[in-house]
């Protein structure tokens, strides 16, 4: 059988590939704690493969292209959306260096109160995170 | 959270304990921990009471996982303090896909502890 693929569908599989490609490098990024302060880079490439799967649809895509340019304009608005919902605000009575930490309690992970007077004596490191991840 | 791990001996070495502080329910922690072999004391926040004894509530827009019930989250920081509980370095996260690695926090042991 041959395969005959219209531009549409070559621009739908393009824009798989660079929707992809580009959501890849961010998350291998992301594991070594190394993104970029600047983002603008990661949005432009995310929303040209948006642009890129709209225009497989108007240049009437076989499904061999219509599928990877539906996953490309879904992968490419939705990693901008992150992006654009991540930014963090502080309290202003946040704790500071200099300052001493408040004593609490909370229930450890086998369900026991722990006690933050137990940590008196050693140096510790808190890491206060949003989810196992 | 794995990647800090590696700094298992460096911890050692200083006597440093490791706390961890995060919304999940103790059962997630746990199985979190057997995923990821993490030795260290995981609290479970739920009431977000000690993330609000630090300040570290984030007042940013809320981007956890509706289903889970939680009103809010705190802002992703690493603290280090001394045996007195004084805090000798904070690292915040102004965006939740950055966080405190390895080598970061190294560095903060080796600057205050050494």
């Amino acid at each position: 059988m041959k395969l005959s693929m219209n531009r549409g569908t070559q621009l739908g599989l393009l824009a798989f590939v660079v929707a992809f490609g580009c959501t890849r490098v961010w998350f291998y990024q992301a594991e070594n704690v190394a993104l970029p302060e600047n983002r603008m880079l990661f949005l432009a490439v995310w929303l040209s493969a948006v642009a890129l799967g709209i225009a497989a649809f108007v240049k009437k895509a076989g499904w061999l292209g219509r599928i990877p340019a539906l996953l490309a304009i879904v992968m490419g608005l939705f990693f901008p959306f992150t992006v654009s919902i991540s930014e963090q605000v502080l309290p202003p009575d946040a704790i500071r260096v200099g300052e001493t930490i408040p004593s609490f309690s909370a229930p450890d992970d086998s369900g026991q109160v722990f006690d933050s007077a137990r940590l008196r004596g050693n140096p510790v490191l808190i890491k206060f995170f949003r989810a196992h991840w | 959270m794995r990647r800090w791990e590696e700094l298992r001996d460096e911890f050692d070495k200083r006597g440093v304990q490791v706390l961890t502080v995060s919304t999940d329910y103790p059962e997630e922690i746990r199985t979190g921990r057997r995923v990821h072999g993490l030795q260290a004391t995981m609290l479970s926040d739920r009431t977000l009471a000690v993330t609000d004894a630090f300040g570290l509530r984030n007042q940013g827009a809320h981007s956890g996982n509706p289903r889970d019930e939680i009103e809010a989250l705190p802002v992703p920081a690493s603290l280090l303090v001394d045996a007195g509980g004084k805090v000798l370095w904070v690292d915040v996260s102004e965006n939740y896909q950055r966080r405190s690695g390895p080598e970061v926090v190294l560095a903060a042991l080796q600057a205050h502890l050494d």
